[in-house]
């Protein structure tokens, strides 16, 4: 019980990034506003994490009485957190050139949110999890609201904010109603009640679990927990929707797949039932309203619920005694979801030059011959995301619906790819609006800075190469899932 | 020569097949480095790179053994391990037939349309060597993973082909197309998974091998279910009726090269499919569904012909053409007689060769005049005689005219479906007639008749490029007529293969499976107990418990 009370190992990664975070919002008091010293530092100090991190691979540590385990599945995530916060601080960047500077505090506000989702990440218990939940959230929410001046980025936070404190009330109202049935927050030790008790499950806890899906489906944004999604991702600069729509969301999954992956999932529960509702309104809302934005912002916003319940669909009645296949499905299908959105919002990133807001489908037509690498890196995106080969969108979905196959959800799986199918025809859109239809604007030529060009590049690489081979992120999904046990 | 002497050229021989596809995508890389503006050097590469392929589809042709029924040329290389899905290509003599095909295919329309498309030149040829490649690695897969990722990544370029380069409504004709076909292929997904998943569990391999998944014997509940997804993709992309109207407007969108190709060898994947896993997989519902598919083929050749019959554009005659001639193929497929199959597969052959032909004879014209209106010619034969011999031969042999190719495959799936049944031969036969009447009708509108526009009095004859690009198409189109021998010859074992296994199975027997499912070596054999029909008309509880998994 007491093993590791104060193991600072076990927190090394989280402590480097925290220390990161204050490092550059300290030095972002003395140097001049617009230094490019502070992003630097950050991507420095996010590397040296990722660093520490990764050379933690393959040990476990139990620290602070059992409140906190590190382990394969934590540093599997801490590399998508930091990974993803370190693109998006490239892409920061070069969105400062064409659209104003931001505040001092980005800078720090990134790091600070990574510790956040660090946390979640190797959270062993409830509170432990909901602390961390809320670092990153209240980052986020500042994030959102970076542009001050516009009203409607003034909405979106606002918007984004209540709905999260919102989902925040749920979560300690369900962790309130586990522990009042349980009487006990750590995730081992309800594991092992549920088990016990599988054939009379106590009612509180039954609500309790509930209560919980109901606030991480909020954070997550599945539907009918998603209306903040579309105008929270609009209202929010560019690169930080970027950032909510795969760090943020992977920190909620991470979450997710401890809890019902894991921790709950057992088919005594109605949980399951109500999973396979959340996936199945996701993937018709999300790929359904998608068709009508004409904002590729608010596209991506429903897409990424779309994906969301892509996703779900692999926690849907996985039993990881019976198979390892759900939550490895959603490890993985986390890093090719965060690879391609992160490129697909380069490439906005990249368009939206200049004054005039650049993000809708109009603003895409004809970019293949004014920009063509800029095009086919957009078009091997969004083939991505509709899920078709060799791209690493295909293998995950491929993955997550074999899980659902497996478990015996077929008809959940056929429904899904059916609404897949809506997804090709918009992403693809996007590929006729850049191929097909001639430019109907005359674009003022924007700056292009050598960092997106060559982030972009690299995304759009390990999009193909991991969709081609994706035995070893494969391998290494496999043990960071197994690491949970 | 000893493969182990020579040690460069025997490990390019070792990966020949892998060679056929890895070509065109360096081909294809190599024209995304060349600069923007250098448009022959590009069409040059693409047209250097498809010889090349086709120069290696032609020794596999020479070296391949026509009398046996197992996979040549095969290699086996570990891909992704984790789920049990391999890099496992070979060819039969059904694929050799195709590959060569598609190798064939590709350079002849490179050169048949090398003036018509003058712009974006880059994308085009880098497509048209994706397409290439996809093409081929759909025919040699055996895996059905490896299968799977080629069957949709050559979407994309031909995608492209329809929607960058094709006529004024290619955009919504491209969309439909890649609309159409993933309906159909996320299906088939699902049912690919529901099938590894079941094979796994009934024998504990957890595998996409293909001559794996063809030895168990599913249940007969899953095994309609999945046989019913696979074949609702493929019939999408035959195209069979009712699923065709995809097919016409990507046709007449399409700029010739993709008409020449989606006829030519696309449509032959959907034929592919059903042959490769619709019938050796699910071969009892494959039974069960002969007459339903004879019946939607037969329509598709009464409906396609007179729906050809009365088209004014001329690449939609075409277009319905291809959806009767296709009907023939399946017609000839769900006869599960050798002849009709090894037939159907010639049959795919030959109308790559003339309706290829047609839609770059039709291209030629509609070069020239920009219409392909059939009322807007009349009289050609005066100007462009060359031309006219040309159409009117391709045109005989797709109606199959007897000592042409048309006929011989045609033939053969007739006299199947007539051991099958009349029922099946009958009503298929006007459909021959038909052809004839739309294609003369085509002919007498374009070539004979009054000359009587003032734009076609100055047209000129086929130049020695166009000549040359029709010469090979209209020599095979004769040989297979007079001679079909070498062509058939490769065909009989995989048809007979395929007749075995069909009529394994002729009766309706019912499989239980009594092997409980932790089962970890490989040998374990499968327990089969055939059961009577008629003494078992419910479902038996296994069937339904497996079923029920499948439909929860």
């Amino acid at each position: 019980m007491f093993e590791g009370l104060y193991s600072w190992s076990a927190v090394a990664p989280a402590l480097v990034v925290l220390a990161t975070a204050l490092v550059v919002m300290m030095t972002d008091l003395f140097v001049e506003p617009g230094n490019r010293i502070v992003p630097w530092l950050t991507i420095a100090g996010l590397f040296a994490g990722l660093v520490v991190s990764i050379s933690m691979w393959g040990t476990e540590e139990v620290a602070f009485s059992g409140a906190w385990k590190i382990g394969a599945f934590s540093i599997y995530f801490y590399c998508i957190f930091i990974v993803a916060a370190i693109i998006t601080i490239f892409f920061s960047m070069s969105h400062e050139e064409r659209r104003g500077r931001f505040p001092g505090e980005y800078w720090s506000l990134i790091p600070f949110s990574v510790v956040g989702m660090m946390v979640m990440a190797s959270a062993a218990d409830l509170i432990t999890l909901i602390i961390g939940l809320e670092t990153m959230s209240l980052c986020a929410y500042v994030m959102v609201g970076l542009n001050r001046g516009d009203k409607r980025s003034s909405e979106g936070a606002l918007k984004y904010f209540l709905l999260g404190a919102f989902a925040s009330a749920f979560l300690l109202y369900g962790t309130a109603f586990i522990y009042g049935s349980v009487i006990t927050t750590r995730f081992a030790e309800i594991t092992v009640f549920v088990s016990a008790h599988s054939n009379a499950i106590p009612f509180n806890l039954q609500v309790g679990a509930i209560l919980l899906l109901v606030g991480l489906g909020f954070k997550v944004a599945a539907v009918p927990f998603h209306m903040w999604a579309p105008d929270a991702y609009q209202a929010a600069p560019t690169p930080v929707t970027g950032f909510m729509a795969t760090a943020i969301k992977a920190a909620g999954f991470a979450a997710i797949v401890k809890i019902f992956g894991l921790m709950l999932a057992t088919s005594a529960l109605v949980l399951q039932d109500l999973i396979w509702w959340l996936a199945l309104l996701s993937m018709i809302v999300g790929n359904f309203a998608a068709v009508m934005q004409m904002n590729l912002k608010r596209m991506l916003a429903y897409s990424s619920i779309a994906h969301v319940g892509y996703l779900l669909t692999a926690i849907v009645g996985s039993d990881p005694g019976v198979s390892l296949q759900g939550g490895t499905g959603v490890l993985f299908y986390l890093v090719s979801y965060a690879l391609m959105t992160l490129g697909a919002f380069g490439v906005l990133i990249i368009i939206g030059g200049g004054e005039d807001r650049r993000e809708t489908l109009v603003d895409m037509t004809g970019l293949a011959s004014k920009s063509p690498g800029l095009a086919l890196a957009m078009t091997i995106f969004m083939v991505s995301m509709s899920g078709i080969p060799p791209t690493i969108g295909f293998f995950g979905k491929f993955y997550v619906f074999g899980a659902a196959v497996q478990s015996g959800y077929t008809g959940l799986a056929v429904i899904g790819i059916l609404t897949s199918v809506v997804g090709v025809f918009y992403y693809l859109r996007v590929v006729v609006n850049m191929y097909m239809k001639p430019a109907e604007k005359s674009f003022v030529p924007w700056r292009r800075s050598r960092i997106s060009d060559i982030t972009l590049g690299v995304l759009a690489a390990a999009v193909l190469y991991i969709g081609i081979f994706p035995q070893s992120l494969l391998d290494l999904a496999r043990s960071a899932f197994k690491s949970l046990f | 020569m000893n493969a182990q002497d020579l040690t460069f050229f025997g490990s390019i021989w070792a990966h020949w097949l892998s060679w056929t596809i890895l070509i065109p995508v360096l081909g294809a890389l190599a024209i995304a480095i060349v600069p923007k503006d250098r448009h022959t050097l590009m069409k040059g590469i693409a047209l250097v790179v498809s010889l090349v392929v086709l120069a290696m589809g032609l020794t596999i042709w020479f070296s391949f053994d026509p009398d046996s029924a197992a996979f040549q040329f095969a290699e086996n290389m570990k891909w992704i391990p984790g789920i049990g899905a391999a890099y496992l290509v070979g060819i039969d003599g059904m694929s050799m037939m195709l590959l060569v095909l598609t190798a064939f295919l590709t350079p002849i329309a490179l050169v048949g349309t090398w003036t018509s498309v003058t712009e974006k030149m880059k994308g085009y040829t880098a497509s048209i060597l994706m397409l290439e490649a996809g093409m081929i690695g759909v025919f040699i897969a055996r895996d059905l993973f490896l299968f799977y990722i080629f069957w949709e990544a050559m979407l994309i370029p031909m995608y492209l082909l329809i929607g960058v380069w094709g006529g004024p409504r290619r955009v919504y004709a491209a969309v439909k197309f890649i609309l159409y076909t993933l309906v159909g292929s996320f299906l088939m997904l699902i049912a690919i998974l529901a099938l590894y998943f079941l094979h796994g569990r009934l024998t504990g391999i957890y595998t996409f091998d293909l001559a794996a998944l063809e030895q168990i014997a599913l249940p007969f509940g899953p095994q309609m279910w999945l046989f019913l997804a696979f074949t609702f993709a493929f019939c999408i992309k035959v195209p069979l009726w009712p699923f065709h109207t995809w097919l016409p407007d990507a046709h007449v969108e399409a700029p010739t090269f993709g008409s020449v190709i989606l006829a030519g060898v696309l449509l032959k994947m959907g034929t592919y499919g059903l042959l490769r896993f619709s019938l050796p997989i699910f071969p009892i519902a494959a039974t069960i569904a002969v007459p339903w598919m004879a019946t939607l083929a037969i329509i598709g050749i009464i409906y396609g012909g007179l729906v050809a019959w009365v088209q004014k554009d001329i690449k939609s005659l075409v277009a319905y053409s291809s959806v009767a001639h296709l009907g023939f193929v399946v017609l000839g497929i769900f006869t599960f007689r050798a002849e009709g199959l090894s037939g159907s597969i010639l049959q795919m052959v030959n109308h790559g060769l003339s309706t290829g032909a047609l839609f770059i004879l039709v291209g030629y014209i509609y070069q020239r005049r920009h219409t392909r209106e059939i009322s807007e010619f009349g009289g050609l034969a005066r100007v462009m005689p060359i031309y006219a011999a040309f159409l009117l031969v391709v045109a005989f042999s797709s109606a199959g005219l007897p000592g042409l190719n048309g006929f011989v495959g045609e033939f053969l799936i007739l006299i199947a479906a007539f051991q099958v049944s009349p029922w099946m031969a009958i009503p298929a036969i006007p459909g021959i007639i038909i052809a004839a009447l739309y294609l003369l009708r085509m002919v007498r509108g374009i070539l004979w008749g009054p000359l009587d526009k003032e734009e076609n009095k100055v047209l000129k004859d086929l130049n020695l490029r166009e000549i040359v690009t029709m010469v090979p198409l209209l020599f095979f189109i004769v040989f297979i007529g007079v001679f079909p021998k070498p062509f058939l010859r490769p065909l009989e074992p995989v048809a007979a293969k395929i007749e075995k296994r069909m009529s394994s199975v002729r009766q309706p027997v019912r499989y239980v499976i009594e092997t409980p499912t932790t089962v970890e070596s490989e040998e374990q054999e499968i327990q089969l107990k055939a059961e009577e029909p008629a003494s078992d008309t419910e479902p038996t509880e296994s069937d339904e418990l497996h079923s029920a998994e499948m439909v929860k």
